[in-house]
């Protein structure tokens, strides 16, 4: 069995396994904490691989029960207690454990009321972040890639801690076609933009109640317990009460950061 | 004479004169603004239909039957989004 711990947004992941396979994956894609002599971690994760059958669908089916609550996807199960203190992960392979720990992690800082796990892509400009969010193509990897040389703090899934008065992004792990540098500090959030590809260029900023309702379908969540939706839902309006949201139409080019900063 | 009121499992937020109600067990949002807003305000108490006409009426200039409708049909939506009771 080895052992590892890792860092995500401001939290601690001690991660155990006894698959080479699965620690490469994690060695690979996390920030590791190379002393972690007296270090408490927030969350036991232990991962088993050979779990499962082929990734099939985004569906993932949650039970509740002898204090701990299961999320099973087919190409994964997590186990995690009520308290989201100690969780064991089967994966089948190397993408369902990312999507397993994108899954769990998100659960864990909702319950936690830190923050949220948006699905977005997120980049640095003058010492601020900007996510880029909207469904499924839309462009949220194009604008990353059309961006550079500017710093992508992610380009899937962006870790945003929420509190009354501010909202910060960080350096997120959870990527799919770059790679964090894990050196960046954390930012302020100045801006979400919900893309549309057009002919024009054209920012409009949204009413906060629309806000609330165009950002629930862009959070990584899956509802089982009234009391963890109340929590979300809590988390979703500090959000709009702090960083303003706007609809933006883009051209493939990166005129648009004229529009933003 | 049927009564309306909100249910109390729900979470609802004004922001900017919209409310904004999250259906915790469902995961469902509805955003209301206008004269829903202002019938969603008075639903904190039992309603009917015609007691909310008279509330709404007193801001706005609306004929008894028209408004009506527009309650009725309001009321209904609440009703099947599970955001009322009668």
């Amino acid at each position: 069995m080895k052992m590892v711990m890792i860092e995500i947004g401001e939290h601690l992941l001690a991660i155990e396994t006894g698959s080479d396979k699965a620690m490469g994956f994690v060695n690979e894609n996390f920030k590791i904490i190379l002393n972690p002599e007296g270090v408490r971690e927030s969350l036991k994760v232990s991962i088993e691989y050979g779990y499962g059958y082929p990734f099939t669908s985004f569906d993932v089916a949650i039970q509740k029960g002898n204090g701990s609550v299961f999320y099973n996807r087919g190409d994964y199960l997590i186990e995690v207690d009520e308290n989201y203190a100690k969780a064991t992960i089967k994966a089948y392979n190397d993408f369902a454990l990312k999507h397993a720990l994108m899954n769990l992690y998100s659960a864990f800082i909702v319950h936690n009321k830190w923050g949220l796990l948006i699905h977005s892509s997120c980049i640095k400009e003058h010492e601020k972040a900007f996510i880029f969010t909207g469904h499924s193509g839309a462009g949220k990897s194009t604008v990353a890639e059309l961006s550079s040389p500017r710093t992508i703090l992610s380009d899937e899934a962006t870790v945003v801690k929420v509190t009354s008065g501010d909202v910060q992004a960080f350096d997120s792990p959870f990527r799919s076609d770059t790679v964090a540098s894990f050196s960046e500090k954390p930012l302020k959030l100045a801006g979400i933009q919900l893309l549309e590809q057009s002919s024009t260029i054209e920012r409009v900023k949204l009413e906060k109640a629309e806000s609330v309702m165009k950002m629930l379908d862009k959070i990584f969540y899956w509802a089982y317990d009234p009391a963890e939706t109340q929590k979300l839902f809590s988390l979703l309006q500090q959000l709009v009460r702090v960083v303003p949201v706007y609809n933006l139409k883009f051209q493939k080019n990166d005129a648009f950061w004229e529009e933003i900063s | 004479m049927t009564t309306y009121i909100r249910k109390t499992n729900l979470d609802a937020v004004e922001m900017d004169g919209n409310w904004v109600i999250l259906h915790p067990s469902d995961y469902t949002v509805t955003k209301l603004n206008g004269i829903g807003g202002e019938c969603w305000s008075l639903l904190k108490e039992k309603q009917s239909v015609s007691s909310l006409r008279e509330e709404i009426q007193r801001h706005y200039d609306v004929p008894d039957d028209v408004a009506e409708k527009d309650i009725e049909d309001f009321l209904n939506h609440m009703l099947d989004a599970g955001l009322v009771t009668t």
